[in-house]
């Protein structure tokens, strides 16, 4: 066992450099302000989001559609602009304020005036426990009772949200009533509550388009840094040799050796003559 | 020229033993995306306006029983998974021999990513997941759970990732699959740092029990 790692070890590191070197699993290593968009606005065409200012590269999110959440997008922190555009044409804008390390979901909803912008932080998620909140992002729908599983959740307006409550990790049906009334507005049936995650789930829709719950997740309680599971019983002697220097020296040798090996013929040419 | 050719012939042959296209071109990201049914928790559901009169009513469900033991037969793994939290914030790492699964994630036959982390090596030799970094996909992974029920995984893929850009939202999470994440140590060893990586294993809940 001890041969094989130590030949399959150089030839594994050469080939994982290169995954190790690609923006996919690079982005995630550092604790970023990260945002997220969210489409709440019924009839609305697929949008643009864009975070620009503060400090870090400027964050765009394209082409969102109705009901859909994109994944978490690298942003700067401090003021911020965020911008909404659908086509080229600006929707709405918001200058916020975003924490370093923080995350938010910004959720395009219809307003009084038109499109506007809401954020929502993502909460504190908590080893072994699972946590929800409920936001009403339906325009028309006037004010539901919430309920997750058989447990009242909150009673809210368009805009509001419950607020993160704890949930036994698990998977519950979520339903919107309108309040005091038993029938079923909208339900969204198995939702996962894992534990050690915060989560929201936004009803979205009206004004011409079906009302939907969309749950995303929303922060995750995680150990920092990376397991060290290894004592280095299995490294062959060497073991952690730069192998780039190794090559180089190599090549040196290499192109030393072919330098006298080529140069020889003359040498003993000029002896013999 | 010729022992720089020799050289490079050499270094060709040392690599000719990696692992498949498969089981290496796939970032940690990727094969976590590949885990996952869904990309959010798995849910939209909708509907119209219209009211309905009856609410099933799900309250969570019956959670499975934290893990007792991890069985991977074509590794040579076979016992008892402790709980493990953090320790200053970092993952407590089992005895040797033992097996670690993070209890403030998801339990094994939940729907998320269960972690469970075992030794590579010891300061001697194989330690208890010394051949988990060479899992080929379809291997089967079982957890017996401390109600006796048995939660049967088929590995999906692995990933290798340097230690210090551990990719934490790509191991740790919810989910709408049943995902088992094992972690070990990898790469190159440095004396007095340790491993320079850890290989991620991912699998995925399968409805078929197997002892092979």
């Amino acid at each position: 066992m001890r041969s094989n790692t130590g030949v399959r070890r150089p030839a594994v590191f050469l080939v994982t450099g290169a995954i190790l070197l690609s923006p996919a699993a690079a982005g995630d290593a550092t604790a970023s302000t990260k945002v997220r968009f969210l489409h709440a606005v019924p009839g609305g065409a697929g949008a643009d989001l864009a975070a620009v200012g503060g400090s870090g590269p400027k964050a765009t999110i394209r082409g969102i559609t109705f009901g859909k959440a994109s994944e978490y997008a690298t942003a700067p922190s401090g003021k911020v602009s965020l911008t909404l555009t659908a086509g080229g044409k600006k929707l709405a804008g918001v200058r916020k304020s975003l924490a370093d390390g923080a995350r938010y979901t910004f959720v395009a909803e219809s307003g009084k005036g038109g499109v506007e912008l809401h954020a929502y932080r993502a909460g504190r998620a908590v080893p072994g426990q699972a946590r929800l909140r409920i936001v009403h992002a339906a325009p028309e729908v006037g004010r539901v009772e919430m309920t997750v599983g058989n447990r009242k959740w909150g009673t809210i307006g368009f805009g509001q949200d419950t607020g993160y409550k704890q949930a036994r990790p698990g998977t519950y049906d979520i339903a919107a009533r309108s309040p005091g009334k038993q029938s079923v507005l909208v339900q969204a049936k198995g939702v996962n509550a894992a534990a050690g995650t915060a989560s929201t789930a936004y009803t979205v829709g009206s004004a011409g388009e079906r009302i939907s719950i969309v749950t995303v997740q929303d922060s995750v309680a995680a150990p920092q840094g990376s397991p060290d599971t290894g004592l280095g019983g299995l490294a062959a002697p060497g073991d952690g040799t730069p192998w780039l220097a190794v090559l180089g020296a190599a090549l040196a040798a290499g192109l030393l050796g072919g330098l006298v090996y080529t140069r020889a013929p003359l040498r003993r040419g000029r002896v013999r003559g | 020229m010729l022992p720089a050719l020799v050289a490079g012939i050499a270094v060709l042959l040392l690599t000719r033993d990696v692992a498949s296209p498969s089981q290496t071109s796939e970032s940690a990201v990727a094969l976590a995306r590949r885990a996952d049914a869904a990309r959010h928790l798995g849910v939209s559901a909708s509907m119209s306006l219209k009211k309905t009169s009856s609410l099933a009513v799900a309250d969570g469900g019956s959670r499975p029983a934290p893990p007792l033991r991890i069985s991977i037969p074509s590794a040579g793994v076979n016992t008892a998974v402790k709980a493990v939290g953090t320790d200053r914030g970092a993952i407590r790492v089992p005895s040797i021999g033992l097996a670690g699964w993070w209890k403030g994630g998801p339990r094994p036959g939940e729907r998320g990513r269960a972690v469970i982390i075992g030794h590579l090596d010891t300061a001697r030799g194989p330690g208890l997941f010394a051949k988990v970094p060479a899992l080929k996909p379809r291997t089967v992974i079982d957890v017996t759970d401390r109600g006796g029920k048995l939660h049967s995984y088929r590995v999906v893929g692995r990933a290798q990732v340097q230690k210090n850009r551990f990719p934490t939202d790509q191991v740790y999470g919810g989910g709408s699959a049943k995902v088992l994440v094992l972690i070990t140590c990898g790469g190159p060893y440095v004396q007095g740092e340790g491993y320079r990586d850890n290989v991620l294993v991912y699998a995925r809940e399968s409805p078929v029990s197997s002892n092979g």
